[in-house]
């Protein structure tokens, strides 16, 4: 069930030609503004960059109407132990399981599309008024944002299977399970199957791809359905089981030719997108939140210090860390968004002395290491040459953290930790009960309006910013 | 600014940029903590430039102003580390009126101090246990200890002093004790310059007080200006309040009972009126509506309580005249597991004829068949208006179930439509009766087709496997049928299965390999978030009766063991009990009840509902006239046995790398005992018998054929000497092994024992006849196994062997009784004989193991288990249980409580899980 709240009730035009037509005139006419771009899929597209080229004028944003869902999301998992007290006492660990916190949005040719934890279904509401256009009931929670692609939506669900459904009208059009067995147990109020679809899917090429199973105990899937029919068999389709150790949960990404699959608590892991063949797992921490970067480097986090890493799929190392909650990267820059503040960063520079100081830094450590080796018998040359090493590698550390403000191009107090999206020169995020918008050439507070709850999912498209929060409601913002 | 003379104080690079001097009791810091009237998060610095910054939460008080900061996450900071500020080097004076509230490792009311082994720089002033503490480092740190206990809440003036030669501390204007160990200027490194709690690189201790004022002056006080200052000040300060003890018999604790309330019950001594305060996010103290009227037992329901946020209260009672109140309790509604109500907005049906029919068979079911929690299914659902009517007036999640695919999508949209589908509601197509769920998930089983129609429904053959075992009920048909108990099933009812302390729940129906014939049965909460961090070798989780019962942080959780689903929970502050490996646990459970023990008293609690059904208390005092703690705790027929020990005795911290009581030797290693043992009647609450011999080692304390077993210490030195916890070497000096009569209390037999010097752990398990005494020994990294017929304490046999590792729980490891067989990591053994059978299987990781009657559950890096009848062992991938006992047995299940959450292992997800044998139903 829900309410709504019509603050601005606008009619979605009843073609795509005709608002493409439009938008046209109203570019000629100097409105570039309202040139209404898709958010086809979580964080807008399959990198899960966050950032698109839909501008809105944030000064003119009112609130048009809110979804309230009658339900809070029930999560599948509980928040992580408040601290590690054995290694950081005084620092609160965050959640990296927190992937279904929010109705997360898809956006297109107006419409909003959602799943939700509890009612177990794939909703679609008018992105201009926000009434129910439709719903399609699963047997299962749909705990990730849908994937709408050429007229079609695509979502995962718990009951172990990928829906495909008209997005007109929400009508089935395939649903295929992932797993060869149906085996579903209660799990906190509801039956989930030990091989649910928590990776949404992902569309390319005609291609459906995602993965199912979460228990590392029991086998995993990950496979390339027909996006058109939902099989496997024709060219580029496969499914793998893959047994032991797999946790297939979160947004799913892709770029050039691999699959970037979340593993909760773990890292992510990397498959061949042609053949699903397992590449390998990137070492280090895990997270939910991942993104790809324009150079197809993976960002994932929060690591169990709280930042995000910066990993290659060559090296699977990570080369890069970030003290913060999110990261946007757009034209030579990177957007850091902490608990605090937003920064906006000489990307090129940031990447380079970041590199050299965890270089220096893993230098130092193996010296450490190699010194320790010689035992009180540190006079010998080896000793000597080690140590000089080890001191050259401090230096190099010290001086790659001292230039490191020096990349910092602008940076803003920011109290909206939870989101960060970057719409045309806009950048949003997302609070406790309230949302902002920065300019993203000076970090300038442009616009804040009031939500209710934690604001976690950013979507910007149709002309419109849509805010989801932690207590079920879906708010639109436009013109 | 003020100008600076350069003579009493030094400058230091980086961390001190300015060099400042004072002229007599003009000092360079100086702190009121009064009600602010500008920045609410800032005290400002009166005589000097470092205004202190309260992070987190403080309170402000008044009479006199003081600021009260409580808790790890709170504390003022003046500066992080590497920032600058102004310190004194060649003397300093500290000088605070505070008052501790707690006693702790360390209070610490000001510093700036960097202790990491032999590198000891800085200075603080603070409360240490009982005491209060001063200290200095040049080259090294001294602690200055005060003579003079403080009392908790009781207003003091702290001075310390140091002029390069003595440190001194004077306690209420008085010289309290001095010290001339350090000489020369105080050496400071980087570090955080705070008021209201301990930081440095590697430790981080909270502060729990008042603070009125603090002054840092650049010279050392003399005597008389020290004296005169505290004249000056004293008259300010009201006697402290009263503790929570004095007016506080029972409680308090608190119990959700829906999404936005939860009632908070506790006992007074004297009758009054009950009074509590309560603080949601972001607001201020407000009084609750109590009843009114002059009682000893309180309750206060608490409504509109916020989503997944942390609120605090706290009751104010009286004794006599005086008042006092309990320490801010905070209660996290995360942890809030009730049932949301149906939606009643908009009701799916229309009220025509059907409508008294189904709220008449809803209630009928409900009422005949006892089950108002956990999962129903309705198999044959029709339409789903039985179903909705079970959801609407219980708290059980409805399943309904039909053949019809059409059916069940039209019930969907009507459900939807109508804001009730979800959470409390679902249906499902299950062609031919079919549904792809595990056998005995549903605490009750009905059918809307036969209250329609008087017919089983189609398929109904399919329905027996669902239903719960010990209790699920089927009202299917005419007669209502309660799925008993499954034959062979066993039970864990005490911390180590029994109160034997076999580690055994003797379960016969667990078996096999995992993937194979285990599967999962369920999984979900309790998460990581609600348990303890590491678990701190806590008790582990109990089950009996279909029932699992988890303690968290100060939170005890109930699950139905088939299908995980939260029955109740309770928040009750002071429950945790930590490192038991050398204590006892605090909980046991029997057909009607779960027991806990919590200070001076033992709770027993319904196990169906959470609802307190009395509280037994412990009659003695100690020999200080404090009162004692309940001790030991378990049950045996109509007796509830106890003992009682030095009131905080018994570890509760989990907070930092030594409290995960890992090491061999040392803190952590000293071994509960209690002073006293006694039986209970549990029915009249009269005290059997009561036993006080010398002083037995509660981790020793086992029961079987009849009988209660312990070790006890007779050493005069331990006789005569402090109780409690003990670390001496003597306590194992005049060791014996005694039995007594379960029913009397009388001594059957005792003897002398040796069990080596000083042992990590020692415990007791009886079984079969047999007792065992295994002994874990740091000196030569040895198990100790000595087995005596519990008939008479004849020896059996012994056998001594080396334990595998030192950390990582293998040198702490509880045996684990499975019939004939003694498991004593790393070898197992024939009871009776001591025969060599084999090497346990290799194991990497932390917990203790555990087993069932023919299969061992544990971790080895991950979860794993080793069937005894084929020696075969499997795993569960990726899963993990946690850090000490947190997989049990019991009702035909596996059940793995999450307890593992802080540790920085990479596993990919923290849950609880329940598996099953696969068998016929």
């Amino acid at each position: 069930m829900r309410r709504l709240q019509n603050h601005q009730r606008r009619s979605r035009p009843a073609h795509a030609g005709v608002r493409m037509a439009l938008c046209a005139v109203l570019l000629v006419g100097g409105v570039g503004n309202l040139l209404a771009e898709n958010w086809p899929t979580y964080r807008h597209d399959h990198r899960r960059s966050g950032v698109t080229g839909e501008q809105l004028d944030a000064a003119k944003l009112t609130k048009q109407w809110v979804y309230r869902s009658a339900f809070v999301p029930q999560m599948a998992f509980s928040g992580p132990a408040p601290r590690d007290f054995y290694n950081a006492p005084d620092k609160d660990l965050k959640p990296r399981m927190d992937f279904d916190r929010v109705f997360n949005v898809a956006v297109a040719d107006g419409r909003v599309y959602f799943g939700s934890s509890v009612e177990d279904a794939i909703l679609c509401l008018d992105a201009g008024t926000g009434e129910r256009e439709w719903a399609h009931i699963t047997d299962g929670p749909v705990r990730l944002a849908p994937t709408w692609h050429d007229g079609r939506v695509y979502a995962g669900s718990d009951d172990g299977h990928v829906y495909c459904v008209n997005a007109k009208e929400g009508s089935l059009i395939w649903r295929k399970r992932i797993a060869e067995t149906d085996y579903r147990v209660p799990s906190d109020g509801k039956f989930i199957s030990l091989w649910p679809v928590r990776s949404g899917v992902v569309i390319v090429d005609g291609i459906a791809y995602c993965g199912a199973g979460f228990l590392p105990s029991e086998s995993a899937y990950v496979a390339a359905l027909d996006a058109a029919t939902g099989e496997t068999g024709g060219p580029g389709t496969w499914k793998h089981a893959r047994s032991g150790e797999l946790s297939l949960q979160g947004f799913l990404l892709t770029a050039n030719d691999k699959l970037y699959v979340p593993a909760g608590r773990s890292p992510p892991y990397i498959f061949s997108r042609a053949t699903g063949k397992l590449e390998g797992q990137i070492k280090g921490g895990g997270g939910t939140y991942c993104l790809l970067d324009d150079q197809s480097q993976l960002i994932y986090g929060p690591s169990r210090s709280g930042g995000l890493e910066l990993s290659n799929a060559e090296a699977r190392n990570t080369v890069i860390t970030f003290d913060g909650n999110h990261i946007l990267v757009s034209k030579g820059r990177s957007y850091l968004h902490t608990d605090t503040q937003l920064h906006a960063l000489d990307r090129q520079r940031y990447n380079e002395l970041t590199a050299l100081k965890i270089q220096a830094d893993n230098r130092r450590r193996n010296l450490s290491r190699e010194i320790k080796a010689f035992g009180k018998n540190l006079s010998s040359d080896k000793a000597k040459a080690a140590i000089a090493k080890m001191r050259q590698a401090q230096l190099d550390s010290a001086r790659a953290s001292k230039q490191l403000p020096s990349t910092v191009l602008w940076r803003a107090d920011c109290g909206h930790p939870h989101d960060l999206i970057l719409a045309g020169d806009t950048l949003f995020v997302g609070g406790v009960n309230e949302v902002a918008a920065h300019s993203a050439k000076d970090g300038k507070v442009l616009w804040r309006a009031p939500v209710s709850g934690n604001a976690f999912g950013l979507a910007a498209a149709d002309g419109r910013l849509f805010v989801s929060t932690d207590n079920g409601a879906i708010h639109a913002f436009g013109h | 600014m003020r100008t600076a003379e350069r003579t009493g104080l030094f400058a230091l690079a980086l961390w001190c940029g300015f060099v400042w001097s004072a002229s007599a009791q003009s000092p360079t810091h100086h702190w009121r903590f009064g009600r602010p009237t500008g920045d609410l998060k800032v005290v400002p610095d009166i005589a000097g430039t470092s205004p202190a910054r309260i992070v987190g939460e403080g309170e402000f008080l008044d009479s006199p102003p003081a600021l009260r900061i409580v808790g790890r996450d709170n504390h003022l900071e003046i500066t992080a580390k590497g920032e600058q500020t102004i310190l004194p080097s060649k003397a300093i004076t500290v000088e605070a009126w505070a008052a501790l509230e707690k006693q702790t490792k360390y209070s610490n009311i000001a510093g700036y101090i960097q202790d990491n082994g032999n590198f000891e720089k800085g200075w603080l002033l603070g409360g240490h246990e009982t005491r209060f503490q001063f200290a200095i480092g040049t080259d090294r740190l001294t602690y200055l200890r005060s003579k003079t206990e403080f009392e908790p809440g009781r207003w003091h003036h702290i001075v310390g002093t140091y002029d390069g030669e003595v440190m001194r501390l004077y306690i209420d204007g008085e010289l309290d004790t001095t010290s001339t160990q350090r000489e020369g200027p105080i050496q400071y490194a980087d570090s955080w310059f705070r008021l209201a709690g301990y930081k440095d690189d590697n430790e981080v201790y909270p502060f729990h007080g008042r603070l009125h004022e603090i002054f840092i002056h650049g010279e050392a006080l003399n005597p008389d200006q020290i004296r005169a200052r505290y004249q000056a000040s004293k008259d300010v300060f009201p006697p402290p309040p009263l503790e929570p003890e004095v007016f506080l018999s029972l409680g308090p604790y608190l119990q959700f009972e829906t999404p936005s309330t939860a009632t908070v019950r506790w006992h007074t001594r004297e009758p009054q009126a009950g009074r509590l305060q309560f603080r949601m996010p972001g607001g201020d103290w407000r009084n609750a509506d109590v009843a009114a009227g002059s009682r000893t037992n309180h309750s206060v329901r608490l409504s509109g309580l916020p989503h997944r946020a942390v609120f605090h209260y706290r009751i104010q009672g009286r004794a006599g005249a005086r008042v006092g109140q309990t320490e801010d309790i905070a209660v996290n509604t995360a942890f809030n597991f009730t049932t949301p109500a149906v939606p009643e907005a908009t009701g799916p049906f229309p009220r025509d004829e059907l409508t008294d029919r189904y709220s008449a068979a809803a209630e009928r079911i409900l009422a005949e068949s006892g089950i108002s929690e956990g999962y129903c299914l309705d198999f044959g659902c029709g339409d789903g208006r039985l179903a909705y009517e079970l959801a609407r007036r219980s708290n059980l999640i409805v399943v309904g179930a039909s053949d019809d695919a059409e059916a069940v999508r039209r019930a969907r949209k009507r459900f939807l439509d109508a804001g009730v589908y979800g959470q409390r509601l679902t249906l499902h197509h299950a062609p031919e009766g079919r549904l792809p769920f595990p056998d005995y998930c549903f605490n009750l089983v009905v059918s809307d087709h036969f209250v329609a129609t008087g017919k089983l429904p189609r398929h109904a053959v399919q329905l027996g496997r669902h239903a719960r075992p010990n209790g699920g009920v089927m009202m299917v048909g005419k007669k209502r049928l309660v799925r008993p108990a499954l034959e062979g099933a066993g039970s864990w009812t005490h911390m180590y299965g029994d109160a034997g302390q076999t580690s055994n729940s003797h379960d016969q129906l667990i078996s096999g390999k995992t993937g194979d014939n285990i599967e999962v049965q369920w999984f979900g909460l309790p998460g990581p978030d609600a348990m303890i961090d590491r678990l701190g070798r806590n008790q582990g989780p109990l089950s009996h009766k279909g029932r699992l019962f988890t303690q968290g942080d100060n939170r005890l959780i109930v699950q139905d063991s088939y299908n995980g689903r939260i029955l109740w929970s309770l928040e009750i502050p002071g429950l945790r009990r930590t490192n038991v490996k050398v204590d006892t646990s605090n909980s046991c459970l029997d057909d009607e009840a779960v027991y806990l023990a919590i200070r001076d008293r033992c709770w027993k609690v319904d196990a169906a509902t959470g609802r307190l059904l009395h509280a037994y208390a412990i009659t003695e005092t100690g020999s200080d006239e404090r009162p004692l703690d309940w001790g030991f705790v378990a049950s045996e027929g109509r007796l509830l046995f106890g003992s009682a020990v030095a009131r905080d005795a018994s570890f509760s911290d989990f907070h930092g790398a030594d409290k995960w009581y890992d090491k061999p030797t040392g803190e952590g290693t000293e071994k509960v005992c209690s002073d006293v043992l006694f039986a209970i009647d549990k029915q009249t609450g009269e005290r059997v018998w009561t036993y006080a011999g010398g002083v037995s080692l509660n981790p020793t304390i086992s029961m079987g054929d009849g009988r209660v077993y312990f070790l006890e210490s007779r050493h005069p030195k331990i006789l005569n000497g402090s109780r409690g916890r003990i670390g001496a070497p003597e306590l194992y000096a005049d060791l014996h092994l005694v039995a007594l009569d379960r029913e009397s209390g009388s001594v059957v037999w005792e003897k002398p024992v040796d069990h080596g010097k000083q042992p990590t752990v020692l415990y007791l398990c009886h079984w079969d006849g047999a007792l065992v005494v295994q002994s874990s020994m740091p000196e030569d990294k040895t198990y100790n196994l000595f087995v005596y017929e519990s008939k008479d304490g004849s020896e059996l046999w012994k056998h001594k062997y080396p334990w595998r590792r030192s950390d990582h729980g293998h040198h702490v490891q509880h045996p684990v009784i499975a019939g004939d067989k003694l498991i004593a990591q790393p070898e197992f053994f024939e009871l009776r004989t001591g025969r060599k059978l084999g090497d346990t299987p290799e194991r990497k990781k932390c917990s203790t193991m555990t087993g069932a009657a023919n299969l061992l559950h544990y971790r080895d890096f991950y979860d794993e288990v080793w069937d005894l009848t084929t020696g075969e062992t499997s795993e569960w991938k990726g899963l993990r249980s946690g850090c000490w006992l947190g997989i049990v047995s019991a009702d035909g299940m596996i059940l793995s409580s999450e307890s593992g959450g802080g540790c920085s292992c990479n596993f990919p997800i923290q849950l609880s899980i329940g598996y099953r044998t696969k068998n016929d139903y």
